[in-house]
């Protein structure tokens, strides 16, 4: 009976059904079964489209309307898990987001995406954020990365002033910040403080494996 | 006067009547019924609107538009208009069958030694500068243009010093830009030299303009500056994905300042432009030169040539080449040609090496051979008395009759060809003997000898300069702290 439903589910996300996969998810819930194997299926369907979309099988429509159909049952999972006390499991906690003054979208969401692929919790906080949300958010949901994207010359320096809120907030050596958007380069990453960046949206996933690993892993 | 290039014949149709009433038809709706939206931080346009008759949402900043004011706006604007440059020669009058090319911008200088993109120096930048304005066929600047940083120089700073040296360093018509209030000292600066500039606002799509843009265009409007309005739409993520819906939702983003120039200044000059692209859906980026870009850019200046009002159509300066390559020739060549011969009366080219995010002089001078081309295609057949040569072709009858010796091919020739400036031309016999030299190298030498012997037609005088400084220090004092970001 349960297999059903979290089998209803992987189909949802793949058929980026966002109607399907809150009705299941809302199933799950109400009959009881387990809330933290949903959040694995639709991770491992994530998974599977964005596999696809590396190979060239799949395009950004497929990617984002997986993530759609994921996105849009997400709430019911958290609240579930609120109720329990318990929290996402996964590799580990990332806040997303486009600077302040800077309204594009789709290199921030193409990120958020393929960090959901490879079991991250992301949260997207959206575009034109001012460096307080960010670090708010950052608090809010314990991250352990923050992503910030900017597009343009003018707003890159924005990614600076967050990092000087983490800073006066004493937050700073809780949370990596990755950076990355067309204005930015490696120059400029170094020169804010930034953990990392990586030219292209793929490279955020390897980059946020290799910030959130301990240190010495690996060596 | 400058003169651009004049098309001769009738531009191509890609859309019907029919099409053209059907998207007009959508535009019209489109703005009574979900208009756009103005994220203005100061009431001024909204009131503007709300006076002439909009449905005005203050709370959410929406304007609904009543189909009568729409097309009220679009009689009350001019079908050509004066541009003044600092040297008359360089005068525009965009409009009619005139067709212009201007460079697109580049974030980046591109390092000819690496390949690498970087901010130019202060030197280098104005070498491109006085490059430019050697340039037969580059018309006018765009206000990134050549580069849209300046090594040293801060953002906020960097459209005001790039157009101080485009000022200094050439004579040729300039083009603002909404960018963080740099309107206000651009302005003045056009002021101190005796110009008048083109100035561009782009769309936040979909459907809707920035407080940046729309309080720039006001000043704009209100100091005489001909407006240039774009949609700035990726199809399929800030536009729908199909060509006619996306004409829809660009020339209703456009026609809302449009008739905000009208409102506040009846038979103000203004040029809607393009600036969309569709989404490489593997990427996200814009697919830069996509072909589909060259008859959706058709369609938009047809939809406007029904109304004579001329069309800025920009794509074929954004390649998705990352060097000057077979892909950057024929990326920009064959969306400009199409451009051109579509009624576009301002087609972007110039400059460009990858995006908006490298440019360099060596890619302006491999691209003013394809505007020259372009120029020279526009133009056509000449068809007279003289051209027939009727007389003539009696008299030299058939073989061995020869023409090469004739008055009339002396007096001829240069008119009907197109004559390249830095293309390869030789047999090639000469091309072996003569260092097997590619149109790049050919490129460089020109670069070499324009940057020895070019002058510029018009200096600055003393008094110019010191304004100029002056303007400068105003701005830093403007910005103040935020120039220490």
């Amino acid at each position: 009976m349960g297999d059903e439903k979290y089998e209803e589910l992987r189909r949802a996300i793949l058929e980026y059904n966002n109607e399907l996969a809150v009705d299941t998810v809302k199933a799950v819930v109400e009959e009881g079964l387990d809330a933290h194997r949903a959040l694995e299926v639709m991770t491992e369907s994530i998974r599977d489209i964005g596999d696809r979309f590396g190979k060239g099988e799949l395009y950004l429509p497929d990617l984002l309307g997986a993530s759609g159909a994921m996105l849009s049952a997400m709430p019911i999972i958290d609240e579930e898990l609120k109720k329990r006390g318990e929290q996402r499991a996964g590799l580990g906690t990332i806040v997303a987001g486009t600077v302040y003054g800077d309204i594009h979208t789709i290199g921030k969401t193409m990120v958020a995406t393929l960090l959901m692929a490879a079991g991250f919790s992301v949260y997207d906080i959206g575009v034109n954020i001012m460096p307080k949300a960010f670090v708010d958010a950052v608090k809010n949901h314990g991250a352990d990365i923050l992503c910030m994207s900017a597009l343009m010359t003018m707003t890159a320096p924005e990614q600076r002033k967050t990092i000087e809120v983490l800073k006066e907030k004493g937050m700073r050596e809780k949370v990596k910040v990755m950076v990355g958007g067309s204005a930015i380069t490696q120059e400029f990453a170094d020169s804010i403080g930034a953990d990392g960046y990586d030219p292209i949206a793929p490279g955020a996933v390897e980059l946020a494996r290799k910030l959130i690993a301990p240190q010495g892993a690996g060596e | 006067m400058t003169s651009g290039f004049k098309r001769r014949f009738k531009p191509f149709d890609v859309l019907t009547a029919g099409d053209i009433d059907a998207i007009e038809g959508g535009v019209l709706e489109i703005l009574e019924r979900v208009g756009l939206k103005f994220d203005v931080d100061q009431p001024e346009a909204l009131n503007i609107f709300d006076d002439a008759g909009c449905t005005v949402d203050f709370e959410e900043k929406i304007v609904k538009f009543p189909p009568g004011l729409v097309q009220e706006g679009i009689r009350k604007c001019p079908s050509s208009f004066h541009v003044e440059a600092r040297d008359p020669n360089n005068d525009l009058v965009v409009g009619g069958n005139t067709v212009y090319f201007q460079p697109g911008p580049g974030m980046w200088y591109l390092d000819t030694e690496t390949m690498e993109p970087r901010f130019p120096t202060r030197q280098e930048f104005y070498d491109a500068v006085r490059i430019y304005d050697a340039l037969p066929n580059l018309h006018h600047f765009h206000n990134n243009s050549p580069n849209t940083n300046i090594e040293g120089v801060h953002p906020l700073l960097s459209t005001i010093e790039t157009y101080a040296a485009r000022a200094r360093y050439s004579t040729k018509v300039n083009y603002f830009s909404q960018s963080h209030e740099s309107d206000r000292f651009n302005i003045e600066i056009a002021k101190v030299v005796g110009a008048r500039g083109l100035f561009g606002i782009g769309s936040a799509s979909p459907l809707c303009w920035s407080d940046d843009a729309i309080s720039a265009e006001i000043r704009a409007v209100k100091s005489g500056m001909p407006l240039i309005c774009c949609g700035g739409s990726v199809w399929g993520a800030s536009a729908p994905a199909t060509m006619a819906g996306e004409l829809v939702t660009n020339i209703a983003e456009s026609l809302g300042p449009l008739i905000l120039a009208q409102l506040i200044d009846p038979g103000h000059p203004v040029v809607p432009g393009t600036f969309t692209f569709p989404t490489n859906m593997s990427t996200g980026a814009p697919f830069f030169c996509n072909i589909t870009i060259a008859l959706a850019s058709a369609g938009f200046a047809q939809f406007w040539r029904r109304y004579r009002i001329p069309t800025q159509l920009i794509e074929a300066a954004i390649p998705n080449a990352k060097v000057w390559d077979f892909q950057s020739g024929y990326e920009k060549g064959m969306n400009a040609l199409v451009q051109a011969q579509a009624g576009g009366s301002i087609v972007w080219i110039h400059g460009t090496v990858h995006g908006e995010l490298t440019a360099h002089p060596l890619q302006a001078i491999l691209d003013d051979d394809i505007a020259g081309m372009i120029g020279r295609f526009l133009e056509g057949i000449e068809v007279s008395d003289e051209t027939l040569a009727i007389d003539l072709i009696e008299e030299v009858g058939p073989l061995p009759g020869f023409y090469l010796d004739r008055a009339h091919t002396r007096t001829w020739w240069r008119n009907e060809q197109y004559m390249p400036q830095s293309a390869d031309t030789s047999t090639l016999a000469e091309w072996q003997m003569g260092g097997r030299k590619s149109a790049l190298d050919l490129a460089k030498e020109r670069m070499e000898d324009i940057l020895k012997n070019h002058e510029v037609s018009v200096s600055l005088t003393s008094g110019q300069e010191e304004d100029i400084q002056k303007i400068l220090e105003e701005a830093r004092e403007f910005y103040g702290h935020r120039l220490d970001d």
